[in-house]
């Protein structure tokens, strides 16, 4: 990344250099003209990038991006809702002014967002921008993905009549969410977290700010999406099934692995369990952890959260949430399953 | 060195990525990545982004001051990505090369209940899904199967072995979740890799009994399909 540490600051007004008055920058047709080129010279092209793992990669690739998209998109407007449209009023009486006491309503609150885990982000990052505590906040980022309905009803679907685990996987998910908020408020008050802004025009109409918030935080987190969907699609083309399923007879070996597959395989929260159930030759605690690591923290996330918040917090922060997730499954396992 | 991502560009970036969303939506090619009911999120999705970057490209060009260009991480220009491999590979649906790593999909065998299937409907033969000949097979050592023909379709896919396969995907949410289903097929040669195939066969007894091992099929009839619109369950 660029290294630097004072994002939040005004926007750079450093680079613009080439931009001719009232024109476009040289930039964009620099761009343009390579994409021309791209599209033009895809005729020679394809033929020459036809290997079936590449196509196996670009496929996964593709469909981790297309399917996270809609997604995306419903967390920047949310977010974008929540900055400029939200009266700071009316956000004072949702979030208790107590962060101690707010963790574990963040936590709650998390039902109410049937979303997948990349909404979550720029909407935490917006909570954080009007002031609510980082540390509630974070938990509401956690929650949200990993205990709204659709999330709990597809894993009751994954796992007929099994309701124990639709009831561990919700509670050890709240318990990841409100541990990491209490752990956060208690210790790493101090550590650094980038508030990245739009750029804040001075006489805009709300319309031009929401649309501006909207298309910063978008932009923004994209970029990360992709990489970790190259990263995740890359994992899933080329590390062979046997190396995965080798691991499942050892009992600390098969949690270790779970939690390390859920974190680089990054799949959405609304279809993990179904993953989750496939891999039959594993423990149900086993089982449990993969599917409440994935949504609390993956590869796809753990770039977002470097982009949204900075280097340094998600040193922390990553580890942390795998931490505390892959110790909260193995309890919930060994009293519910 | 990357350089910074201009306002101006940022704009073309969300308007290609709008636009490939909008194109993929429009037509069947978002069937290869995603479930059918992503089609309207897809479509306005992509006009969305579509737009965001016209309005904003309409506003800066009365202003001549830039000042307000909104930094935005190097990372950004990654967006481009998606597209590009969109349009260069074009990326099929996922095919014989994913089938022999993905994950089976579960037959749900519950052998504390007794379990009644109808028998098949009349025909002859069958037509019959996957999926279905999995859960037949998983119970009674395939006692509803028996003696009847069966028509499959699905991709012809094989294992180091030499074994062919007839072959779905399962998805549940996007391709990177696929689960495959497969049913061995003796008695004719194999056709080329990734080749949809109808095939008529009988179930050979107590293969995929118990959701263990793959269920087979002894091929009578073989017949070479064009794809469906949407391949995978």
């Amino acid at each position: 990344m660029s290294g630097s540490t004072r994002q939040g600051a005004l926007p750079s007004t450093s680079e613009r250099g080439t931009g001719r008055p009232g024109g476009l920058p040289l930039q964009v047709y620099v761009v343009f003209a390579a994409m021309a080129f791209l599209v033009v010279a895809q005729q020679w092209l394809v033929p020459r990038l036809d290997s079936p793992a590449l196509a196996t990669w670009s496929t996964i690739f593709v469909a981790i991006v297309v399917q996270s998209i809609p997604f995306l998109v419903g967390g920047v407007l949310l977010a974008g809702v929540i900055s400029i449209l939200l009266s700071e009023r009316a956000l004072r009486r949702l979030v208790p002014a107590n962060p101690t006491l707010g963790v574990p309503v963040a936590g709650l609150a998390g039902v109410a967002l049937p979303g997948c885990e990349c909404a979550s982000v720029p909407v935490a990052s917006s909570l954080m921008r009007r002031g609510v505590a980082p540390a509630v906040a974070l938990t509401f980022l956690l929650a949200a993905p990993a205990v709204n309905p659709v999330v709990l009803v597809s894993t009751a679907v994954a796992f007929p009549n099994r309701p124990e685990i639709v009831l561990a996987r919700f509670l050890a998910s709240l318990l990841t969410a409100v541990a990491v908020g209490w752990l956060w408020l208690r210790f790493a008050g101090r550590v650094p977290i980038l508030h990245r802004r739009s750029a804040h025009d001075h006489d805009q109409s709300t319309t031009q700010a929401f649309l501006g918030s909207v298309r910063h935080d978008f932009i923004h987190a994209a970029g990360f999406l992709v990489l970790g969907a190259m990263i995740a699609a890359a994992i899933n083309t080329f590390v062979p099934r046997s190396i995965i399923d080798g691991v499942a007879g050892n009992v600390v070996l098969a949690v270790v692995s779970m939690a390390l597959f859920a974190f680089v395989v990054a799949l959405c929260s609304e279809a993990d369990a179904f993953v989750a159930a496939s891999l039959s030759a594993f423990s149900d605690t086993a089982k449990l952890v993969f599917m409440v690591v994935g949504p609390a923290m993956d590869v796809k996330l753990a770039s977002m959260e470097s982009g949204q918040f900075g280097g340094a917090f998600a040193l922390r922060f990553v580890p942390l949430v795998v931490g505390v997730a892959v110790l909260s499954a193995v309890g919930m396992g060994w009293w519910l399953l | 060195m990357v350089a910074a991502v201009k306002r101006a560009t940022q704009s073309l970036l969300l308007a290609v990525t709008g636009a490939v969303l909008l194109r993929m939506a429009a037509g069947d090619s978002y069937l290869r990545y995603v479930n059918s009911w992503m089609r309207w999120p897809l479509l306005a999705c992509g006009a969305f982004l579509v737009v965001l970057a016209l309005v904003d490209v309409l506003r800066q060009q009365g202003s001549q001051d830039d000042d307000h260009e909104a930094h935005v991480p190097r990372a950004a220009w990654l967006l481009f990505a998606p597209s590009l491999v969109f349009f260069l590979v074009a990326p099929p649906a996922l095919g014989a090369h994913f089938a022999e790593r993905a994950q089976s999909a579960v037959v749900p065998v519950d052998t504390t209940t007794e379990v009644d299937f109808p028998p098949l409907p009349e025909g002859d033969p069958v037509p019959i899904v996957l999926d279905e000949v999995l859960l037949r097979a998983a119970y009674d050592d395939g006692a509803t199967l028996a003696d009847r023909p069966l028509e499959l379709e699905g991709f012809v896919s094989r294992d180091k072995a030499g074994t062919w396969f007839v072959t779905q995907f399962g998805m549940n949410c996007c391709a990177a979740d696929a689960t495959v289903m497969r049913v061995a097929a003796t008695g004719v040669d194999a056709p080329a890799d990734d080749q949809w195939v109808r095939v008529v066969g009988r179930h050979v007894a107590g293969t995929g009994d118990g959701g263990r091992g793959t269920p087979e099929v002894v091929v009578e009839d073989l017949e070479l399909i064009e794809a469906p619109k949407n391949q995978y369950r």
